[in-house]
């Protein structure tokens, strides 16, 4: 197993990818590079990294001694950074770290070879300063927010992580028949008159669908991952991964079947709203029946970028993931049980005196 | 000398009938079914007195048995009805029961005339600016028989544009709520009630204000089991206010539609029939609104009739 680190044709420093210029960036001589480039120079450098060789899992140099079990330390993996000659401790998914010594990023070349390499990247295009910035502007503004939770919050630690997806491209066939009804109400000077006439309504026709996403690691939780939806595929880019340098990224550890039947019911569900949809100037309308085909279903391999922040609040543990791509936010924040009471009762008093006055004003002029 | 003995005697004549006037105007409350204690007599007799003082109406309460509202029979009240003449033939119709004769011949006189007539004839009223016509001559009498179960307030002179026909019912409303009681004191808390009424209409008069097109009395009480309802919807409406906070802090929703990721022109329908099955119309007859609404009396009005001695008077009455 090899560590790949891009080097800085200036001064041969690691680079990292800079979101802002969508280059990669030296941090030492203020470089900035574009990525085929340097490719092209690291190339040089094929037969050095394949030297730097995966290492026995050695816990004595850790201060506090840890004993891996079994379980884990099939899972863990250690590297020795090219850089410093530290230990790298990766799980076996890990295909981007850093070197917690000297900071330096590191890709795993072999976490993409085969079967396994992606199709695409979005690459990250807030940067951290800007989503931490977007993260206090989140909590800013949401009134049961407990005062101590942002001074107590590590935001430092928001993480850039590229998640791996699985996308799926389809087209949908779709029979729908629909009882609707049109009512129309007059009268004169004795009746009203109430007329219903009943039609049946068909529609037969085509959706198709691009890149719907699906989350392919167990790391990231399904629902946070919906949350920030949705990314902007037309700024998806052929994988490279020099995208990667920077970032933490793992390997999909959930295979595409295993997302096929999630991402067919969120399909159908908005082929179900568009057919419905399409049946209009209608009083009422009833789905009798829809039946839809989903059709030459494609799956790609992509990463995408995501903000991640664990962060913790009277002892309990607090997510949030931001779409690195748009800033969308995913998270639920800790509820200040007496803000909670103090509005409950504010806005009642309040609300209640308006009524009592209302009340007495009304009730003096009419009675 | 004939003619002087003949003026001497006329302006003696005079004096006396005038001196007669301002011993019977003076008497406030005419407690004839001994309704009232003493106490609340002259309880309600200083209230009275502090009124006309402060603002120059004359207010009377009287209360009479229906045997003493015989045309003719006031040989009991003298003292009272001593200007009464006997050449008055009211006319003979009634607004209650007993008939207006009974077996005896006698002949009553209605609620009405004899509120109008008590007051007239009992020389009631004060006129302002030293005017001596009799129409000017401003106040209020609030009648009640118990037997007859009738109430009168008839007004006079400036008293009738004040107290205006809605000022009349709507004291005529609280005289009603409070006599329909039936308790030991209810007399007393109805004359209480309309003297309350009648001194804030003219304070209100004092200032300014005119009846129906300015204010009307008001007899709301807050109810607490429509405070308590208020409070439950204000605490409902608080709950949702603060419910939203609450789901503001949750962003992590999941999805369950894929709608962001429908290729753009791709949607196409290529069967669209709408396809007529049947019609029914349900004709459903208009309920028709059989009561009729009374327009409430909206504008300033005061409708007036004129008395048996010829004086206009305002006011109404009617059953409790």
């Amino acid at each position: 197993m090899a560590l790949l680190n891009y080097r800085c044709p200036g001064c041969d420093a690691v680079l990292e990818f800079d979101s802002s210029s969508q280059k990669l960036s030296c941090k030492y001589c203020d470089g900035v590079f574009d990525i085929g480039d340097v490719k092209k120079y690291n190339e040089q450098f094929t037969d050095e990294m394949v030297e730097i060789e995966e290492v026995p899992l050695d816990d004595t140099e850790s201060e506090e001694s840890t004993d891996w079990t079994d379980e884990e330390s099939k899972k863990l993996k250690a590297y020795v950074c090219p850089s410093c000659a530290a230990q790298i401790v990766a799980d076996e998914n890990t295909a981007a770290t850093f070197c917690v010594y000297c900071g330096n990023a590191t890709i795993l070349p072999k976490q993409f070879e085969g079967m396994l390499k992606p199709d695409f990247v979005i690459p990250f295009k807030i940067n951290k300063d800007e989503a931490v910035k977007k993260l206090k502007e989140f909590y800013k503004g949401k009134k049961l927010l407990p005062d101590a939770f942002e001074e107590e919050n590590a935001i430092q630690k928001l993480t850039g992580v590229y998640v791996p997806f699985w996308l799926f491209d389809c087209n949908t066939h779709t029979k729908a028949e629909f009882d609707a009804t049109k009512v129309k109400t007059w009268s004169d000077s004795k009746y009203n008159y109430t007329k219903t006439d009943r039609y049946l309504v068909t529609r037969e026709g085509d959706l198709a669908f691009n890149h719907v996403p699906a989350d392919g690691s167990k790391k990231a939780d399904d629902k946070y991952m919906q949350s920030i939806e949705p990314f902007d595929f037309d700024e998806m880019k052929e994988f490279n991964m020099a995208y990667l340098s920077g970032y933490l990224a793992d390997k999909y550890d959930v295979e595409a079947k295993d997302m096929k039947s999630f991402v067919d019911s969120r399909i159908k569900n908005t082929v179900n709203s568009s057919f419905t949809g399409s049946v209009s100037g209608y009083s009422s309308v009833r789905t009798k029946s829809i039946n839809c085909q989903i059709q030459d279903k494609k799956t790609s391999y992509a990463f995408l970028p995501v903000w991640m922040l664990n962060t913790k609040y009277n002892d309990e543990l607090y997510t949030f993931a931001m779409n690195g791509q748009t800033g969308k936010i995913a998270g639920t924040l800790p509820i200040d049980k007496g803000k909670y009471n103090k509005y409950l009762w504010t806005k009642t008093i309040i609300v209640f005196a308006i009524l009592t006055v209302l009340y007495l004003l009304i009730g003096r002029w009419l009675f | 000398m004939k003619k002087f003995t003949k003026l001497l005697l006329t302006s003696l004549i005079f004096i006396i009938c005038f001196s007669s006037y301002s011993y019977a105007g003076s008497k406030k409350v005419v407690d004839g079914q001994d309704l009232l204690t003493d106490k609340q007599e002259q309880e309600l007799t200083k209230r009275i007195n502090d009124i006309v003082s402060k603002y120059e109406t004359d207010v009377v309460i009287v209360n009479m048995p229906v045997t003493r509202m015989y045309i003719g029979d006031y040989s009991e009240y003298t003292d009272l009805f001593d200007d009464y003449s006997s050449e008055n033939n009211f006319s003979a119709y009634a607004e209650y029961d007993p008939p207006a004769t009974d077996a005896n011949g006698k002949t009553y006189k209605t609620p009405e005339e004899f509120s109008d007539d008590f007051f007239d004839y009992n020389n009631y009223g004060i006129a302002k600016n030293g005017s001596k016509s009799d129409d000017d001559k401003s106040g209020l009498l609030y009648f009640v028989s118990m037997d007859l179960r009738w109430y009168h307030l008839s007004t006079k002179g400036e008293a009738i544009e004040i107290f205006d026909d809605n000022a009349i019912d709507d004291m005529g409303g609280a005289v009603v709520k409070n006599l329909g009681k039936d308790k030991s004191n209810s007399y007393y808390i109805s004359c209480k009630q309309v003297l309350d009424d009648i001194e804030y209409i003219l304070e209100k008069h004092a200032s300014g204000k005119t009846y129906s097109t300015d204010y009307r009395l008001s007899r709301f009480k807050p109810n607490i089991i429509v405070l308590i309802v208020l409070f439950g919807i204000a605490l409902l409406s608080g709950y949702i206010v603060v419910e939203g906070y609450k789901s503001d802090m949750n962003t992590n929703l999941g999805s369950t539609v894929a709608s962001d990721y429908i290729m753009k022109n791709s949607f196409k329908l290529t069967t669209k029939n709408d396809t007529f099955v049947s019609t029914n119309t349900a004709k459903v007859r208009i309920p028709t609104d059989s009561g009729t609404r009374s327009g409430g009396g909206g504008g300033h009005y005061s409708s007036t009739h004129v008395s048996s001695s010829g004086s206009h008077h305002g006011g109404g009455g009617g059953r409790f």
